[in-house]
């Protein structure tokens, strides 16, 4: 599987990653501010998974275009 | 020496946004819709033709190349160097698609106050979130002010279109200790 992490850095705060897990992940809110915190306070999270690349790698630039800093993981 | 003349005052900048009936009314003071206007226009240069403007600020600082704003702006999406490399590579017209910051530019050039729709909500939330890379780098350990006014414009709109959410991420906030006094 390919999986999508977000990390945390200085600069988007937890209301920010939230709104964009919620928009361009189809999260529910409660949902979306639950992984939201779990990227700030443990400096990382996987936010979804797909069985093909491509699919992973296009949301990346979707969190990427917003600011987020966001990668792919394999395995 | 430091200027005796200086002054230092309240700043009345500020940048609001309502929901209203045909979409979220923003308003901001001439101030910030300047600053606003000249980095947005910053970040369409950027992002088309890779030209970076900076100034130095003070002798010590040098300007960073386009190279290394890109390279803050969209990080490694891969821990392997190569395969990050190729993914930039891959991806670099949907990176660097300057629809949405010519959008929000155009809509910038009518003043200071306006309404945008909701499907205008995700060119400003881009443009804003991009913007920032242009003033600072992504690991700065300093706070700039233009960021955290970008920072605020962002959570503003995202505030006014989910009105539940800062409820939400109240309840994930760092607890504050209370100090008592015996």
């Amino acid at each position: 599987m390919w999986r999508v992490v977000i990390h945390n850095d200085q600069l988007n705060s937890l209301a920010v990653v939230a709104h964009l897990l919620h928009t361009l992940c189809a999260m529910a809110l409660p949902d979306a501010v639950q992984l939201a915190a779990m990227v700030h306070y443990r400096t990382s999270a996987e936010v979804a998974e797909f069985p093909s690349q491509g699919e992973a790698e296009q949301l990346v630039v979707a969190f990427q275009r917003h600011g987020l800093d966001a990668s792919v993981r394999h395995g | 020496m430091m200027d005796e003349h200086i002054q230092y005052g309240v700043t009345e900048d500020y940048f609001d946004a309502v929901l209203a009936s045909d979409g979220i009314a923003v308003r901001m003071s001439d101030n910030v819709a300047h600053v606003l206007t000249q980095l947005v226009a910053r970040l369409i240069r950027f992002l088309e033709t890779g030209e970076v403007h900076e100034e130095r600020r003070g002798p010590l600082r040098r300007a960073r190349s386009a190279d290394k704003v890109l390279r803050h702006m969209f990080p490694e999406a891969y821990r392997d160097r190569a395969e990050a490399h190729s993914f930039r590579e891959r991806h670099a017209p949907a990176l660097r698609d300057s629809a949405a910051p010519r959008r929000v530019y155009a809509r910038c050039a009518t003043g200071a106050e306006y309404v945008i729709d909701h499907a205008e909500v995700d060119d400003w939330l881009v443009t804003l979130g991009l913007a920032r890379f242009l003033v600072l780098p992504r690991d700065a350990a300093t706070h700039d002010m233009t960021v955290a006014w970008l920072n605020h414009m962002q959570v503003s709109l995202i505030s006014t279109v989910n009105p539940q959410l800062a409820n939400l991420v109240a309840t994930h906030a760092p607890r504050t200790r209370t100090i008592r006094r015996s």
